[in-house]
């Protein structure tokens, strides 16, 4: 597959994800009464929120990279700008999955 | 076929003021501001969860910013952005697989993405609304 293709389809594939993952959220978000510091926390540890909010996640900063890729590969000129920039955003991508994931973690594990 | 070489030589988009406004133009521009928008949002919501696992001193200044004025404005910024971004991703999904790709059903499914996103951004505004109150 080449590398083109590979960002088609897993532009799509995240969005699916998104799509039913934001469902998810934003009907949480509504259940969610007060956002005291407790109840946000209990709410992060339970097992099914923690395991779609990493999931949504994940799939958000995929769909967040690639998206950001084509707008910054329409719009920028410059060829050495354009491909620094994407590789930016593509490293802040990882990066901040993995802390979001760490994040989750401890405070499943520490809270 | 190089798909390296044609990607490197793609050409780049013709600019916006090249194109006459029409529904289906406007809602294309909209869906990438809308994603960009979203993209801090994203970041946004990262910030949530590291003041929340840095603790209740932390979590209290993400309170702060989301109970002003200023904060819910961009909160339901974020709102409108993700059910536009969600519903026109959706009439992305059915072009890609061929359907209603034609001018007449582009422009209606336009204007539903449109009224389904105010409705829905109405819809939550009330509730959260009630739950401020």
């Amino acid at each position: 597959m080449s590398n083109i293709v590979r960002h088609w389809k897993f532009q799509r594939y995240s969005a699916i994800v998104n799509l039913i993952l934001a469902i998810w959220l934003a009907v949480s978000v509504l259940c969610i009464h007060d956002y005291s510091f407790q109840e946000t926390i209990s709410w992060i540890k339970s097992p099914i929120n923690a395991l779609f909010l990493s999931i949504f996640f994940i799939s958000s900063f995929m769909h967040m990279s690639l998206g950001m890729q084509v707008v910054i590969e329409d719009y920028i000129p410059n060829k050495l700008l354009r491909k620094r920039l994407i590789v930016i955003i593509k490293s802040l991508s990882w990066l901040l999955v993995i802390c979001s994931i760490l994040l989750i973690l401890k405070i499943i594990f520490f809270n | 076929m190089n798909d390296d070489q044609s990607y490197k030589n793609r050409p780049l988009s013709p600019h916006l003021q090249i194109y006459k406004p029409q529904i289906t133009s406007i809602l294309s521009i909209s869906h990438r501001l809308a994603g960009i928008f979203l993209s801090l949002g994203l970041l946004a919501m990262f910030v949530f969860v590291l003041l929340l696992a840095m603790g209740q001193n932390y979590y209290e200044m993400w309170q702060y910013f989301s109970n002003s004025l200023v904060g819910e404005l961009i909160l339901m910024g974020w709102v409108v952005a993700l059910f536009f971004h969600m519903f026109n991703g959706v009439r992305h999904l059915f072009w890609d697989y061929g359907l209603g790709l034609s001018l007449t059903v582009s422009k209606w499914s336009g204007l539903l993405v449109c009224g389904a996103t105010i409705v829905i951004s109405i819809f939550i505004g009330i509730i959260s609304l009630g739950l401020v109150l």
